[in-house]
């Protein structure tokens, strides 16, 4: 899966902001170091599995739990429309 | 909306950004006199809405339309900042020299993203690159707005990009002396020190530039609010390491001395948000002006003004600069009207280089320009005809 390419980010200070440049979502979408770090990975073609795995080595906690979260960021995009699968 | 009503509007809108640039709490009660229609409506002429709804919302007071338009001038920034990487790199790999400008500067010194409005990307550019540059533009997506009429190209693409690109600062038929001035900007410019062809301005030469682009604005259309906020904004990040001396010597060399000075002292006085307390509360007859009466009328214009400049400005500064005893706010309607079709000399320069050495063709120039406003863009020229004879100006 991957970020579609309208979705641009940025940072503003330790936030991320993303939006599409494209049409279709309107809004923005704010995210904080972590959701902005699996927004990032998914700016290439990537698994599930390898966001989760380059967490672990960053993060210091459970893989089921940085599973869930990974879960819960993809879950929003796909909400939005921003993944392409 | 009177114009009292709406100049206490402005009083609060100071007040609200000297509380958000200062990071202070807005005091609801304090300007609660001005309905909030007006508080948005006189931010939003001034481009300084963003910031407004930025504060109002930090104590609960949110506006769905407001906290929209919020959202896009965030929108936009970020989009405008991608759009403009893109477009730059594609002048690196060309070689072409470049010089971003003004708001692309200034908006990385406000508090947030998107709280500096920008309504275009105004870039420097080698002007013996004009035709490439085009060539990129439209290669891009992008439709020309205007190209080789003045000392900028304007293009446009769906669904907000706007660039301004620059063969020079300013137009000789506009300030000779500020073109001049700023005629090799690129060889007192630096490198910007991140790429090969990205150049910057010193911080000094930076201000001096942007207080000589108001000026002419002043003089012409006018100017809004958000140029002193921009001035108190710049100043307040970077006075500390400026070189005022140096400043000083070219706003004099630029005949803007006076200009500078002022706003420099008003914005500080009233970004102030003990200074602006006082405003507002000098609004609701609660104590003295906190200001000196010049200083006011001074800002007063600033309030006249939209961000852009207002017709009405600029047929007063015509009569300003005409002086004349007779039914002036008519001879001003004339002169610029006339203007439209007889530009000053230093126009044709402009847009046609060398024209200045066969002036016997300036008369075949005329009558082309007056087949361009019949039948190319007559509507346009109408509704122009049509808004000028109908300003009114205040003597």
């Amino acid at each position: 899966m991957k970020l579609k390419k309208e979705f641009i980010t940025h940072m503003s200070g330790d936030e991320q902001l993303m939006i599409s440049a494209g049409g279709g979502f309107c809004g923005m979408v704010r995210s904080n170091k972590t959701a902005a770090f699996i927004i990032d990975m998914l700016k290439e073609e990537v698994k599930k599995e390898d966001i989760v795995s380059a967490m672990l080595e960053i993060y210091d906690a459970d893989e089921a739990v940085i599973s869930a979260d990974v879960d819960k960021v993809i879950e929003a995009l796909r909400g939005i429309g921003a993944i392409d699968e | 909306m009177n114009k009292e009503e709406l100049k206490r509007g402005y009083n609060a809108v100071i007040y609200i950004i000297s509380c958000a640039l200062a990071n202070r709490e807005v005091d609801k009660e304090l300007i609660s006199h001005v309905p909030l229609g007006v508080i948005y409506t006189a931010a939003a002429r001034h481009s300084l809405d963003a910031l407004v709804t930025t504060a109002l919302e930090a104590v609960g007071i949110v506006s769905k339309r407001a906290a929209a338009l919020k959202l896009q001038s965030v929108r936009k920034s970020v989009m405008f900042d991608k759009e403009r990487a893109r477009i730059l790199s594609e002048f690196e790999k060309r070689g072409i020299k470049y010089l971003p400008l003004k708001g692309i500067i200034l908006k990385d010194l406000y508090p947030a993203v998107g709280l500096r409005q920008m309504a275009d990307n105004d870039i420097l550019f080698d002007a013996s690159f004009r035709k490439e540059v085009r060539s990129i533009m439209l290669g891009d997506g992008y439709e020309i707005s205007s190209f080789g009429l003045g000392h900028h190209d304007i293009y446009l693409k769906k669904p907000v990009y706007n660039f301004e690109l620059h063969v020079s600062l300013f137009s000789r038929s506009g300030k000779k002396l500020f073109y001049d001035y700023f005629s090799n900007i690129f060889e007192r410019a630096k490198s910007d020190g991140v790429s090969k062809f990205g150049y910057r301005l010193s911080d000094e030469d930076f201000y001096v530039y942007l207080k000589a682009h108001e000026y002419k604005h002043y003089t012409d259309s006018g100017t809004g609010l958000r140029s002193l906020v921009d001035v108190f904004v710049y100043l307040s990040k970077k006075e500390d390491e400026l070189d005022m001396n140096y400043i000083s010597s070219e706003c004099e060399a630029l005949g803007i001395s006076q200009y500078e000075e002022k706003t420099r002292l008003v914005s500080k006085k009233i970004f102030n948000p003990d200074i602006a307390e006082k405003l507002v509360r000098h609004d609701r007859g609660l104590c003295e002006l906190p200001i000196e009466t010049s200083e006011s009328e001074f800002l007063y214009a600033f309030m006249d003004s939209t961000t852009y400049g207002t017709n009405e400005k600029m047929l007063e500064n015509i009569v300003n600069k005409q002086n004349k005893g007779r039914d002036q706010a008519t001879s001003a309607k004339l002169v610029y009207l006339l203007g439209l079709v007889f530009p000053p000399l230093d126009f044709y320069e402009d847009v046609y280089p060398g024209a200045l050495k066969k002036k016997y063709l300036i008369p075949f120039l005329w009558i082309r320009r007056c087949f361009a406003i019949i039948f190319k863009r007559p509507k346009k020229a109408l509704s122009k005809i049509k808004r000028v004879i109908n300003t009114k100006i205040e003597k």
